[in-house]
This record gives C-alpha cells, structure tokens and sequence, in this order.
C-alpha cells in the first residue's frame, strides 16, 4: 500500500507541475489564446495540490504492497518503451517477431513449438493487415533504411 | 430516407463489416476484464480509412456484441468481463454451477435482443426531440452542457470526485496543445513540430483503454483457469426462458434507456439497478443470487438498451454519454462530421447508421445463439500469449492513422499512465472526454463571451445556461451532500 501511495502522490506531483508550467505560459500568449487554458490549469492545480495536501496529512505507514503474480508493471512497460526503441532500429516486422516470442517466454511459457508458430504467424497476419488492408508503409527501421 | 438508409446499411460492404464487427465484439467481450470501450478504442484507428457509414455501423456491432458478450466470462467463470456485466455473475454463474450454462447464456442472449430492440426505438423516437433542442441552444448553454456532461462523468466515479475533475481537466489541457480554435495561435508546443498538430485522439485512447488493460492482464500472472463450466445445454431454451418474462424485460428495458440517455450513468449503472429493481419486484427474493432466471435476464435487457440509449446525446446533442461514446464522437470528428443537429443535416448518413444499429442488434442475436457456446472457448487462452497480440495491435493501431511513429510512443505513455491511475482508482474516462470535448468547449466558451461582451455573467444571466449550471452545482455537491444532512439530523436528535 505504501508503495501504490508513492506512486500517486508523484502522479499527483507531476500533475501540478504541468499544470503550474501550462498557466505560467499562458502570461505570455495573446488573451484569446491564453484564457480558458489559465482557467483549466489554475484549476488543475488547484485540485491537485488540495489532493496530494490531504493525502500526505494523512498517510500513515503501512506494510509494502505484494506483488500478486505476472510481471511487475515497471518491467512491463519498459519492455513496451524497448518494443519502440527496436521498432526504430531494426523495424516492425523484426522487432515484433522477437517481442511476440520474447513475452511468452519472459512469463514462463517454454514450448518452443508454440512460441515460434505464434511469433511467425502474428507477425505475418500483422504485417499483410499493414500492407494490404491499411495501405501504410512498414516501418523499416535504421538498420534496414 | 429510411428505406434509402436501410438500402445503404445492407449493403454488401456495409454488412461485411457489421459481420466482422459482431464477430470482432463477441471474441473481445468472451475475454473476461476487457469490454466494449477496449474494443470499439482497438478498431478505432482502423475506421479512419472506411466511408463514414461503415465505420459507425462497425463500431455499433463492436460495441453491441462485447456488452453482449461481457456476459459469457461472468456466466461461465463468476468475472465480470465488464463494468456492464457485474450483476450477470450474481444469477448467472449460479445457473452455470447448476449444469444451465446454455441456458444462462440464452437468457444472456435473448434479453439482449430485447433490449437492444427497444433502445433503439427510443434512440428513433428521441433523437429528433433532442435535435430540436439542440437547435434552440447556442454557445453559452453548449458550453455549460460540456462541462456538466464532465462533472456528471466525474461523480459517477463512485466517491471519487476530486481526481474525475482532475482528470478531465487534464484532458482538457491536452487539448490545448497545438493551434487555438479561435486564431490558429500555436500553444504549449515546446517548439517541437510533432505537437503543432494537436495531440491525436486515437493513441490517446488505445494507450487508456487497451493497453493499460493488456499491462493489467501481463501483471495479472493469469493463465491457468481452474474452473470453467462449458454451455453443453441449449442456449435456445434460454431464449425462450426470456421472452417467457416480458413484465421483466420492459422493465429493465426502460431502466436502461433512462441510464442511457443521462450522461454519465452509463451501463455500469444500468445492469445493478435493473438487478436491484426486479428482486424488489421478485415474489421470490430469497432465490435471486443462487440462479433466479429474472435475475439474469434483467441485468442483461437493461445494459443492451443501455448501449444504444448512450448513443442519444451523443448523435443528437455531441455530448458522449460515456467513454465508449466519446470514442464515436471520435470517430465523427475523424470523418469531419461535428456530430449535433449537423449530423442529422446529412442526407441518408443518420438513417443509414440508425438502420445499421438495429441490423447489429439482430447480427450479434444470431451469431451469440449460434456461436456463443464456442466462442466462450477464448476465455482459455493464456495471458502470455494474449498480451503480446493485443501490444502489437495497439502499436498498429496507433501509427496507422497518421503514420507517425511519435504516435506510438504517446500511446505507450498513456497506456503507462492509464494503468498507474485505473489501479488507484482514478475514472480515465473523463481524461478521454476531456480531451475529445476540449477543442468544441473552448470554441463554444470564446462565442459566449463574445455574446456576453467579455463578461463570465453570461452564462448565469441567460436562464437555460443558469439552470444547467445550477444542476452543475447541485451534482458536485451531492456526493457530500447526503453526509451532511445524515450529520444535521443527528445533531438535533442528540441534543434532545
């Protein structure tokens, strides 16, 4: 619980620092341009720092929180932020072969038969769905450009 | 005009669609945690490249079969495949545990039929009253019912107000980036040319919706089921069990159209109250909860008439009544139709998507009579191979509307950021409002002033504006409101 009530107090932290830098930057845009986002913002922010004040009055020390099974969502999301970085490296079709193959075997999954059928079979029904029902260009990647 | 929209919505590629689209809802719905605002948000992107016709008919049969096919998950395994289908464990899974799964499927089915039915009569009936409403009103009572449509969708958060006010502010802000829809003004960019677009919905809502949902089922560490009923009897005898109840089914009928016509009380709402109302009803309370048949078919009439009634104020006034709507406002707006009295002045298109919506209702009735006991199959595919096919499709999903690959990296940002704030029990949706509302908001709010001679007075002065603020007012206070009063009446009791 401790740890989740960390998290949302940066949530929150983070919230009235974009919404204090949105109405700063409204001081130096045109009136039109700048009046309903000041109201939106100071707002914002005002709520926001209501929140994380009542919130850390009164938080008091609790044990951590357990993780229940499956992957930690931190690991999670930074494999998604690799899954782009490799898009952008080496393509979409390599990059989600190897994260269609990657995932199941990172969760426990070790038939490889499977694993592999999967892998070649998604990528190829995602990349004929891009190619010819979508009409848009496979990203290449940098190594392939 | 209707038998030209009913010719126009049965044609071949408009029926291709509604096919996919029933087939595409009832293999999302059957997956237990996931409902309709994943699926209509994962076809989303998809729409853009279809004549505006198909693309809302495809939507509506999404949208339609997974509130239908949410039920399959809480019949066979006691989970909700979706905040529409909670109340459908509470009988359905009992009847399942009885050796009645088809039968409770049937009852599913059947009533979902009927429900869908009926709200959309009422959809055919009250658009045109509303439409005429919508005429009467101009920017200052547009821009009070924006931020009413905001507050309402805040407190339906159930007790968590505050962060659904922050968070459709902060779909509001997101809003802004980008050119100001009075002077083309280019704001809060940060000098990079990526932002001077306008941030793009569709990432936006995939990265909410979908992929914080497969992040959620990744964490989960599911997989393995331990126990799932299969629907070996016939789902048939559970559609003639419904239609065997029609005091239940108008009843729950109307329930869902009122739920759905008022912003914000989506069906979430619809199926505990329907539930709630007939065991009230019941002579025979003590059954309901071990496998009351009325117990499930109510729930399940009042959420399909819930689904399209939802589609009310979002055609007629271009005001979503919940997130998986404001995803057709989406879709609107990406066809450049303002949805409102405009999309009424659209020759057959009205016609042809309302005649669209009753043929979904019917598609995803026979193929859930037909189909249902195989597609409760999927709720056994594991989560590690799951997961992975979903990330992909929202990475395709978001860069093949614009073919920017920028938009994929929002999207995993949202999808991180929509995960972090569902567990704290932050309402996402109203980050999605927010944002799909904004440009309309602002636009409608400097005509008002402009109306108003620069004066915020406007919107009290004039009297539907003052009104709807009123209520604005009355319903961010009552959740605090009814402590209150319990509060004051025991202070004088206590002092006598």
């Amino acid at each position: 619980m401790r740890r989740s009530a960390d998290l949302e107090n940066w949530v929150l932290g983070l919230t009235i620092l974009a919404s204090g830098a949105m109405l700063y930057q409204t001081f130096f845009y045109p009136p039109v341009a700048a009046q309903f986002p000041r109201l939106v913002s100071a707002f914002v922010f005002a709520l926001s720092a209501y929140l994380l004040a009542g919130r850390l009055r009164g938080q008091a020390s609790s044990p951590r929180a357990k993780r229940e099974g499956g992957l930690a969502w931190w690991a999670f999301a930074l494999g998604l932020f690799g899954y782009f970085a490799l898009v952008l490296v080496a393509g979409f079709l390599l990059a989600t072969l190897l994260f269609l193959a990657a995932i199941p075997v990172w969760v426990g999954r070790t038939r490889w038969v499977t694993v592999t059928v999967y892998s070649l079979v998604t990528t190829a029904l995602l990349g004929a769905a891009m190619r010819w029902v979508l009409q848009v260009p496979i990203p290449s990647g940098l190594l392939f450009r | 005009m209707w038998l030209q929209g009913f010719l126009v919505a049965l044609s071949p590629y408009n029926l291709l669609f509604l096919v996919l689209g029933t087939l595409y809802g009832l293999f999302i719905g059957a997956l237990p945690g996931v409902g309709p605002t994943f699926g209509v948000a994962s076809m989303l992107p998809l729409t853009y490249a279809l004549p505006t016709d198909t693309a809302i008919i495809f939507l509506c049969a999404i949208h339609a079969a997974t509130a239908y096919g949410d039920s399959i998950a809480s019949i066979l395994l006691n989970t909700p495949g979706g905040a529409g289908s909670v109340a459908a464990c509470w009988d359905g899974h009992p009847l399942a545990r009885q050796g009645k799964a088809g039968m409770a499927l049937g009852i599913s089915t059947g009533g979902a039929l009927f429900g869908g039915l009926v709200g959309w009569v009422s959809l055919v009936l009250i658009s045109p009253l509303l439409v005429t409403l919508a005429l009467m009103i101009g920017p200052v009572e547009y821009t009070v019912v924006a931020l009413l449509a905001l507050s309402l969708l805040a407190v339906a958060a159930q007790g968590e107000t505050i962060k659904g006010l922050i968070l459709g502010g902060m779909g509001l802000m997101v809003s802004f980036i980008g050119p100001d829809p009075v002077n083309g003004f280019m704001r809060f960019t940060c000098g990079l040319m990526y932002l001077e677009d306008t941030i793009n919905i569709i990432p936006v809502t995939l990265g909410l919706f979908a992929l914080a949902q497969a992040i959620k089922l990744a964490t989960e560490g599911g997989g393995a089921i331990a126990e799932v009923f299969s629907a070996a009897d016939r789902v048939i005898d559970g559609v003639k069990e419904a239609f065997r109840r029609p005091l239940t089914l108008i009843r729950s009928g109307i329930i869902g159209i009122l739920l759905g016509i008022m912003p914000a009380l989506g069906i979430s709402t619809a199926n505990i109250v329907a539930y709630l109302v007939e065991k009230r009803s019941s002579r025979e309370q003590e059954t309901f909860g071990k496998g009351n048949a009325a117990g499930l078919l109510a729930p399940e009439t009042a959420k399909s008439a819930c689904v399209v009634g939802d589609l009310v104020p979002t055609f007629t006034l271009g005001i979503p009544g919940s997130a998986t709507t404001a995803l057709f406002l989406a879709a609107l707006m990406l066809h450049g139709i303002t949805p409102g009295p405009e999309f009424f002045q659209k020759g057959v298109l009205p016609y042809a998507v309302f005649c669209g919506i009753l043929l979904a209702q019917v598609t995803f009735f026979f193929f859930g009579l037909v189909l249902a006991r195989y597609f409760a199959k999927v709720i056994r595919i594991p989560n590690s191979l799951l997961v992975p096919s979903i990330v992909t499709l929202c990475f395709l999903g978001a860069y093949a509307q614009r073919n920017e690959i920028y938009d994929v990296l929002l999207m995993i940002f949202f999808g991180v950021l929509g995960y972090i704030l569902q567990r704290r029990g932050y309402p996402v949706a109203c980050i999605v409002l927010g944002l799909v509302l904004g440009q309309m908001l602002e636009g409608n709010f400097h005509r008002a002033l402009i109306i108003g001679d620069g004066k915020l007075s406007v919107f009290l002065t004039e009297p539907i504006s003052a009104v709807l603020l009123l209520v604005l007012v009355l319903s961010l206070a009552s959740p605090y409101l009814g402590p209150l009063w319990r509060r004051l009446r025991r202070s004088p009791a206590k002092e006598a």
